[in-house]
């Protein structure tokens, strides 16, 4: 049986555009055949999850079922006059629509590292879609809901897998209509240059760091283990870099062929990463890097807590405010990527990495005649920040964790 | 410019970059094999990727050159070490390192069976380290870091599903995540491990797909990313006499041994200790005495190889590196199982048929036979390679081998040195 | 005091300069001016003194980048 992860080999690009090419032909003359759009996106889908992958796309199936049912259900609650805009229904909404992630997450924790039955590629991204949407229409940003539309949103075949995450209102606005010709022929040229540019990242340079050098690094890593308190070696320096840059290559090349292929289709999917190693400052960095995840973490849980939190004057010092903010959303963040302590403590770094720069910005306004501003200290700036992520990258890769305990 | 020219102008490069890759990776192409200066620079280059690809090897055991396959101990490259002495003196044979720092038996397997025809009737050489032997075997992370695709396609298109070293092997690679790296590829490994046939639809996905496809880019890229150590060598080279004397120069490597050993007292190289030990040395008392070399899926790895020299009528030295004996004491690792670790490897040799074996198990005592803990050195690479230039001039082919299955068994694997009589 | 005077004292107390008052077409987010923090500020502060009522879903940072399109926004949503 043949079975198609996405992305994975460049076979996949040749059939996945040739199964793209009349969609596009069709998008040129202005037109968008959504029929056709919609049966090769289930071919695709079914091709991630079948033979014998088959359990995640019963779980996909069952996950798709019951956030109709949720999303729709609220959706209806809010738009009925009928009732009041009650927090508590807002907070069962997302509660359930949040229990099978809950539960993926959570399963290995308690079933020594296996995966749950209900695990399925993706449902951690299709869940930030939904529990976003949830918002939206709590906020009544969202006037209009359809299962179909909502469907094609939430199993938008080019990110399903890691993202970017996509808005549902920014989603079916591109989708409704179809971009001019002009805009077209531009959005094919940019979609093609991300595929390239992502093949020169995931399989030429995430292949040099991540396959030819890094399994190399952290066994001379390994066995310096001894030779130094805490395993420090020229070559855990060398995981640290290396694993770095892998991540970066590797996720961002994958990035690049979604939003590519989304542009193809005539859809504009937000990009995820810009270039994060030049970032002057931690917050800087978040802006550039993971973009989608961590405006949607900004978006839907800092802005929203400290919102509620000034609205109710629940602490006097703003300073504190925004501080437990970040704790807040880098903790859930941490957890989300798994319950190990390796990710709750580079959840824990970023939260006090973005609280100190915060003071340091504070600092620099207050003395701002005495301190220098120059190409100079702008290089440092980015050369410390550069060091400090990378540094909570080899916290993130959990290599330290088989360094120390293994 | 019409929107139409716009998109010829943006497709017309990537449909033509698409085009010259599918014609360069598939096209009924050959590439000419790199010339002499790549050739002298991957045989003493030690680089994975010489090790990854086909066409230099091939092409240097077509040329004659004698493959020295090791691991770490072939980066030991002091004045004595068997690439200088054979670039100084006529020794009889031009080496081809084949190895590196994690290098064990199922690599070497691997790399030498894709050598194919290209190795019948050579000699070669094997430097075995016992700390290949552990109990759990290669270490997966290494042996991704040298694994071929192309060597493990040539595998599955010359696996025989009913010959137990071919199940073996198949079932070894599918237990690393790079045999499971590329679904054909497994589901193909799957079928040999358990005694099927191949589909013809693998059939046709592997041969017809993949190895042109692989070939090519073994032609086009591995003489690239070569490390050059001719001049480290030829560096070494001037630094001896220029007549070849055993007893001159192992008196040289003493003396140089002496020289470079003198932060520690266990006869390590100063870089070597203040690098790696000399901060941890206390920690590292009586810290081996639990290990073990005696058990575990390496024997029935290193029977792979054997039966490759059997299928190719290989005649191989084995050369059996011993431990710094100061070392050793230090550090509490178990002479008696070093010793039975002996026993064990020297029986799987001799049973079927492998008598050229340079056994230096007992040698670690001797000063500077050893550049560091494990690595031959100085007096210890001399005394090999004496070993070598014997075999190369004075050893005649084998004849006859008489492989047995019993060695990729488990029962193999778990056996008891002790139980094994010499009678046997 | 009209919605332009309320707006830029509102984001000048934010930003920290009176520079904003001057420059009104700088870009605010990008330029690193105005956080997330502030902005939360700036909604609640426009809450207070203009009554105008901005859910964090409808805010989008392009549609609110310089201080002119902040003006221009809020006297659209205060003619609703």
């Amino acid at each position: 049986m043949i079975n198609l992860q996405p992305y994975q080999n460049p076979q996949y690009f040749v059939l996945l555009l040739i199964a793209l090419l009349p969609l596009m032909i069709g998008l040129y003359h202005g037109k968008r055949w959504r029929g056709y759009e919609t049966i090769i996106s289930l071919v695709f889908l079914f091709f991630i999850f079948d033979a014998q992958k088959w359990p995640q796309g019963v779980a996909l199936m069952g996950y798709a079922v019951s956030q109709i049912v949720i999303v729709g259900s609220y959706f209806h609650y809010r738009t009925n006059k009928r009732y009041h805009n009650r927090f508590s229904i807002f907070a069962l909404a997302v509660g359930l629509s949040i229990v099978q992630l809950v539960l993926v997450k959570l399963t290995p924790l308690f079933a020594q590292g296996r995966d749950s039955i209900v695990a399925f590629l993706g449902i951690s991204y299709l869940t930030f879609k939904t529990v976003g949407m949830l918002m939206e229409i709590r906020d009544g940003a969202i006037k209009e809901f359809s299962i179909s539309k909502f469907l094609h949103f939430l199993l938008f075949f080019p990110t399903i897998s890691s993202g970017p995450i996509d808005r549902y209102r920014r989603f079916i606005q591109d989708y409704e209509s179809v971009p001019e010709q002009t805009k077209y022929v531009q959005l094919v040229g940019k979609g093609l240059h991300n595929l390239f540019l992502g093949f020169f990242y995931k399989f030429l340079l995430g292949y040099v760091f991540g396959t030819l050098w890094l399994p190399y690094l952290e066994h001379l890593a390994m066995l310096q283990r001894h030779s130094a308190p805490l395993g420090i070696s020229i070559y855990l320096v060398g995981v640290m870099y290396c694993y770095s840059m892998y991540l970066f290559f590797d996720f961002a090349g994958y990035s690049l062929f979604a939003v590519g292929i989304s542009y193809l289709m005539g859809i504009e999917t937000p990009i995820n990463f810009n270039k994060p190693f030049l970032a002057a400052n931690l917050k800087d960095f978040w802006n550039r890097w993971h973009m989608t995840l961590s405006f949607w973490f900004r978006d839907y849980i800092y802005m929203r807590f400290v919102f509620w939190a000034m609205k109710h004057k629940l602490l006097h010092s703003r300073i504190a405010m925004a501080n437990i903010g970040y704790l807040l959303l880098f903790l859930t963040m941490g957890i989300w990527h798994g319950e190990t302590w390796y990710y709750i403590v580079y959840g824990l770094f970023h939260a006090i990495g973005l609280i100190v720069t915060d003071a340091w910005i504070r600092f620099k306004k207050r003395h701002a005649t005495h301190l220098p501003t120059n190409k100079g200290t702008k290089l440092l700036a980015i050369f410390l920040t550069f060091n400090t992520v990378c540094f909570s990258f080899l916290i993130f890769s959990g290599f330290l964790d088989q360094l120390w305990f293994s | 410019m019409s929107n139409f020219k716009k998109l010829v102008a943006i497709l017309a490069p990537m449909i033509a970059a698409g085009l010259l890759v599918v014609l360069l990776l598939y096209g009924p192409l050959h590439f000419p094999a790199p010339n002499q200066t790549v050739e002298d620079k991957a045989a003493l280059s030690l680089s994975p990727n010489v090790l990854r690809g086909d066409q230099i090897k091939d092409k240097a055991l077509d040329k004659g050159y004698l493959m020295i396959m090791g691991s770490s101990e072939l980066s030991r490259f002091d004045s004595f070490h068997p690439a200088v002495l054979a670039q100084k003196y006529e020794r009889g044979y031009h080496p081809f390192l084949l190895g590196a720092p994690g290098t064990q038996s199922l690599t070497h397997f691997f790399s030498t069976q894709a050598m194919g025809k290209h190795v019948n009737h050579k000699k070669v050489v094997v430097i075995i380290s016992p700390q290949w032997f552990v109990p759990t075997g290669v270490d997966a992370n290494m042996f991704d870091h040298y694994y071929s695709k192309q060597q493990a396609t040539y595998f599955v298109n010359h696996a025989n599903p009913s010959s137990p070293a071919d199940r073996y092997a198949a079932q070894r690679l599918l237990a690393m995540p790079s045999g499971q790296s590329d679904d054909v590829l497994a589901a193909a490994l799957k079928n040999i491990a358990h005694k099927k046939q191949l589909t013809s639809m693998q059939r046709l996905l592997i041969t017809q797909i993949s190895s042109n496809n692989l070939r090519h880019q073994d032609q086009l890229f591995t003489r690239f990313l070569i490390r050059d150590r001719r001049r480290l060598i030829s560096e070494r080279a001037k630094s001896l006499p220029t007549v070849y004397n055993y007893q001159h120069l192992d008196i040289m490597a003493e003396s140089r041994g002496r020289e470079h050993t003198t932060n520690n007292d266990f006869g390590i190289a100063n870089r070597f200790y203040s690098k790696q030990l000399q901060n941890n040395v206390k920690g590292l008392k009586n810290s081996q005495t639990k290990f073990t070399y005696e058990y575990g899926p390496e024997y029935s790895d290193f029977q792979l190889l054997l039966n490759q020299f059997k299928q190719h009528h290989v005649t191989p030295l084995f050369i059996i590196t011993p431990i710094n004996g100061r070392w050793q004491n230090y550090t509490g690792l178990r002479q008696s199982m070093l010793n039975n670790f002996d026993k064990k490897i020297n029986f799987q040799l001799r049973s079927q048929g492998f008598t050229h074996i340079a056994d230096l198990h007992q040698d670690g005592n001797q000063p500077y036979f050893m550049q560091d803990t494990i690595h031959l050195g100085w007096r210890g690479w001399l005394h090999a390679e004496r070993q070598i230039h014997h075999f190369v001039q004075h050893t005649p082919p084998m004849k006859k081998y008489q492989l047995n299955d019993y060695f990729y068994s488990k029962s193999w694997q778990q056996r008891k040195p002790q139980t094994i009589s010499s009678a046997e | 005091m009209d919605t332009k005077e309320t707006v830029l004292n509102i984001l000048a107390d934010l930003v920290g300069t009176d520079d904003v008052k001057t420059n009104l077409d700088q870009p605010l987010f990008t330029s690193g001016l105005l956080d997330s923090m502030a902005t939360v500020q700036m909604l609640l502060e426009l809450q207070q003194q203009l009554g105008i009522d901005v859910p964090v879903s409808e805010f989008n940072r392009e549609e609110w980048e310089t201080p002119n399109k902040i003006i221009a926004k809020v006297d659209s949503l205060r003619n609703e």
